[in-house]
């Protein structure tokens, strides 16, 4: 048992910086865990965020965020293409629309070509138009940057964690650590569920890296919580090409308006200090400052499509950058204040966290029969129809719509849950296989997939959770209160 | 792939479906209904009260009891049914994709299409309530297929945001299951559903109803613990000081319902700003051949009115498939408009008008009001009148005319809902 729970690397935190950290560990011949105190993967600042891959204009030139911006910017095309994560290079613009936001687009350019991001300053408003009708009139000027793009933000998490699960990293979910011993040439680290060992240790625990560095002794640091509240619109509500940025306001980048990689429109994130770590609650006020920042650039954004409003908290270090290498304490790492560019960044820092560790003295030997490419799932929505009709006679739960809005069958819904690292939960559903992400939220197929998780995972329905413990939908059968309640 | 012919498809086997397929078969025509659930009957079957089928069977009936009766008369029909068959496509020239678990992809050619898909739940997310996205947070349509259908209680406390009428029956349907229902919130200044639902299931229950209110915010980590609610101004907007708190697990949303019609929208057809497809008087839409009926072309209160618009729209498909050979028919364009105090009006255009022309005119009130009559008018002369007592937006009009087509004028023809003039009034 003892040696059963013996790691060479413990990774604290399964959102996508601990998971890029977990996928470039994965290549080489170690034993891993990742340790997550939530019941999924991707279940904070990695899954409600933007979903941009930034092009790396926006840090200045000496900062972490550029450095492992840029350098991780190029690797997105293969990952995605391993990994099947939904990504498209669509380019960003960056949008001045009065004469005195030009210096600031100027001094941008100026950035980008320091930090050797290509960028292009385009001031002909009809070429401007031309790549982005629904713009609004009053550009002035944008810059371009065509190596910017969107991608889906919490199925880059799962499914690189998923690649980490397929060559043997181990996945300790609900399991907050509460406890960390530093021995000479190990830590001893207790969770609410169990204890394990392990030779090196990376803090990628986000919102509490703070934390969770203390446990081990250090202080070199304090995070904020910093929250960005988002509308999302139904597919079809308009068409955009481009993710489009305001002129950055003080504390972030502004309110954007961009597609996603699945055909909606996000608009925010507004950027709000946090006392509570916790509070990924909108606010009537939040909403409002987006709809009126968004319409800054879109126009008369169409409301009556809104199907959600939702809020993550960006992990923000007092350094103001990204805190990412070792400590003093032997064998711990930081990979920390990953707030934004963090999403266009992990894939470099987990490479870079690898390449360290390495220097520190643990062994990278190649993994035998390392398995770095994720076989392209059935989708019945994208599946061409003579290929839907055939695997349908393979496998009837293909012709079974479970969700209508994303039209998505029961046998995906079925491989989300068997998938390495798969759903527990109805937004592990959700984030897996879409069901419940579109326009009538859950409204016909929760009861489905209540039935389907419980019956998959041998449990009853009434367990089923939304996101976890404290988090059942049902109380139990009907006929029962009363009695309960006596 | 299974490659199928039909005269008429009807694509939704609720309500409507049912209405119109029936209709359909009675003029000879081969019909086809897709089902994308495990049995027919739509929404009715999780609507176990009582209070269907007072007008179109004279008798008041369950949901499930009205859906059988048409259920029922199948057996003695022709009319093909594919239950479990989700239609992924719909082409302008009316072919239909479908897939099932047991069929694979079905391809469906067909003369005549009848648009039955029905109406969806208004989200959370619609209407912008802000605060957390924990568990215990359902479109009331949900919490009444748990509790009707599969046997589970999705509540034990419970705020009722919206006031339409699957939330004033969630609220009747919760308290009987033992739950305590802490408040219906309603922003309108009167009851968004019927009448009679308001009396039948909070009055009498003593739910207490919140009008002029609405929920700021809903607080809770993993479960909901309690709503936020104020009271608002007449722009909605929540007013200073008024705010409390309500301690709940579960919040209901009641707050509308929406004409499903992405796959319509796919065969090219056009919707009004009510979110329905664009018909004429015989249901047919913008596009020719493709006919909708029911909670997919306007969202009804009463199923009666479902059934007999269905019928019409089922009818009149089957005219289309019987009068193809003739080819194709000159369409009027007479446009019906909405005036005063009328929110819409189905149809949106008559395009074969003759004396003998039975139009059904269906439309809702903008703000409630009393001693009011209905005027169809054209070129400023009045055509039509009819009294009504009280009207609501809540309680659909339905008015049956026949109209002069010589009294129409510059291809107009405006619905009004006015005061009734004083004498007549008394």
């Amino acid at each position: 048992m003892q040696d059963q729970q013996m790691f060479d690397v413990a990774i604290i935190g399964a959102g996508v910086t601990g998971a890029s950290v977990a996928w470039a560990l994965a290549k080489y011949d170690l034993r891993v865990a990742v340790i997550e105190r939530e019941a999924d993967v991707a279940m904070g600042t990695s899954k409600a965020n933007s979903g941009i891959l930034h092009a790396g204009y926006g840090a200045p030139t000496d900062t972490l965020k550029t450095k492992y911006n840029v350098m991780a910017n190029p690797m997105f095309d293969k990952v995605c293409a391993d990994l099947k994560v939904p990504f498209h290079r669509c380019g960003t613009f960056v949008v001045a629309v009065r004469d005195d936001e030009m210096d600031y687009l100027n001094s941008l350019v100026a950035q980008a070509a320091r930090n050797k991001v290509p960028v292009e300053l385009i001031t002909d408003s009809k070429r401007i138009h031309e790549m982005e009708p629904e713009l609004t009139k009053n550009v002035k000027a944008v810059m371009y940057a065509p190596t910017g793009g969107i991608v889906s933000p919490y199925e880059l998490n799962i499914r690189l964690c998923e690649c980490a699960a397929m060559n043997g990293t181990t996945f300790l979910l609900e399991s907050p650590v509460e406890r960390i011993d530093t021995h000479a040439d190990r830590f001893t680290i207790e969770t609410a569920r169990e204890q394990l060992e392990a030779r090196y240790l990376v803090n990628a625990a986000g919102l509490y890296s703070d934390s969770v560095e203390q446990m081990v002794g250090l202080d070199t640091f304090t995070i904020s919580a910093w929250k960005g509240e988002y509308i999302l619109l139904d597919k079809g509500a308009i068409s955009l090409n481009h993710v489009l940025f305001p002129i950055p306001a003080k504390q972030s980048k502004g309110i954007l308006v961009a597609p996603t990689t699945h055909g909606n429109i996000i608009v925010g994130p507004n950027n709000i200090l946090c006392e509570d770590r916790e509070d990924v609650a909108t606010t009537t006020d939040g909403i409002w400052e987006i709809i009126e920042g968004g319409d800054k650039l879109v126009p008369n954004l169409p409301l009556r499509k809104v199907i959600r409003n939702f809020a993550g908290l960006r992990a923000k270090a007092d350094c103001d950058d990204f805190i990412v290498g070792p400590t003093k304490v032997r064998g711990f790492f930081n990979a920390a204040g990953i707030q934004s560019p963090g999403l266009s960044s992990c894939l470099a820092i987990g490479v870079d966290i690898a390449r360290m560790l390495g220097e520190a003295g643990l062994p990278l030997r190649p993994r035998e029969e390392y398995r770095g490419e994720i076989a392209e799932a059935f989708r019945l929505r994208e599946g061409a129809l003579d290929e839907v009709d055939k695997t349908i006679k393979q496998d009837p739960r293909a012709g079974q719509v479970v969700c209508r809005c994303e039209m998505v069958s029961e046998k995906e819904i079925v491989e989300a849950i068997e998938r390495p690292v798969g759903a527990r939960t109805l937004d592990g559903i959700k984030m897996r296989a879409r069901a419940q992400s579109g326009r009538c939220q859950g409204g016909f197929c929760t009861p489905k997939l209540m039935k389907i998780l419980a019956r998959e995972l041998k449990m009853p329905v009434e367990q089923v959770t939304l996101k976890g413990e404290g988090s059942r939908l049902l109380f139990g059968r009907t006929k029962d209160l009363p009695s309960e309640a006596s | 792939m299974k490659e199928v012919a039909t005269d008429v498809a009807v694509i939704g086997g609720g309500p409507s479906g049912l209405a119109a397929a029936l209709e359909a078969a009675k003029n000879g025509v081969r019909v086809l209904v897709l089902e994308r659930d495990f049995e027919l009957g739509g929404i009715l079957q999780q609507c176990i009260h009582n209070g269907f089928g007072l007008r179109y069977f004279k008798e008041e009936l369950t949901g499930p009891e009205y859906a059988q009766r048409f259920i029922n008369q199948l057996a003695g029909t022709n009319i093909e049914v594919l239950r479990d068959t989700m239609v992924v496509d719909l082409k302008p020239d009316r072919s239909i994709t479908a897939v099932n678990k047991s069929d694979g992809v079905v391809m469906i050619r067909s003369q005549a299409v009848v648009l039955a898909m029905g109406c969806r739940e208004r989200a959370r997310g619609a209407i912008n309530i802000p605060g957390d996205r924990c568990a215990g947070i359902f479109p009331a349509g949900l919490a009444q297929r748990f509790v009707n259908m599969e046997g589970y209680m999705p509540a034990k406390s419970v705020v009722i945001v919206g006031s339409g009428d699957i939330g004033m029956i969630m609220a009747r349907r919760l308290t009987l299951e033992g739950a305590k229902v802490n408040a219906v919130v309603e922003v309108l200044p009167y009851a968004a559903g019927l009448i009679r639902n308001r009396v039948q299931c909070l009055e009498d229950y003593n739910i207490p109803l919140h009008l002029c209110h609405t929920v700021t915010h809903i607080h809770g980590k993993d479960r909901v613990e309690g709503v936020t609610i104020s009271q608002v101004d007449d722009k909605w907007r929540p007013l200073p000081g008024t705010s409390r708190y309500i301690e709940c697990d579960t919040v209901l949303f009641s707050v509308g319902l929406i004409p499903e019609n992405e796959l319509s929208q796919k065969a090219g057809v056009a919707l009004s700003s009510t979110g329905g497809p664009v018909v004429n008087e015989l249901c047919e839409t913008s596009v020719p051949g493709i006919f909708a009926a029911g909670n997919v072309l306007q969202v009804h209160d009463l199923v009666d009115w479902v059934t007999l618009e269905a019928q019409r729209a089922g009818n009149n498909a089957a005219q289309y498939v019987k009068d193809s050979a003739k080819g194709p028919t000159e369409r009027e364009r007479i446009k019906v408009i909405p005036g005063d105090n009328v929110g819409y009006v189905v149809p949106q255009f008559v395009d074969h008008l003759t004396t003998d022309t039975r139009i059904q005119f269906s439309f809702r009130p903008k703000a409630p009001d009393q001693n009011a009559q209905t005027q169809i008018e054209s070129g400023g002369s009045v055509l039509l009148k009819r009294k009504h007592p009280h009207v609501i937006p809540s309680e659909m009009i339905n008015v049956v005319a026949r109209l002069d087509p010589a009294a129409v004028k510059n291809e107009e023809i405006t619905v009004r809902i006015v005061p009734q003039p004083q004498k007549e009034a008394q």
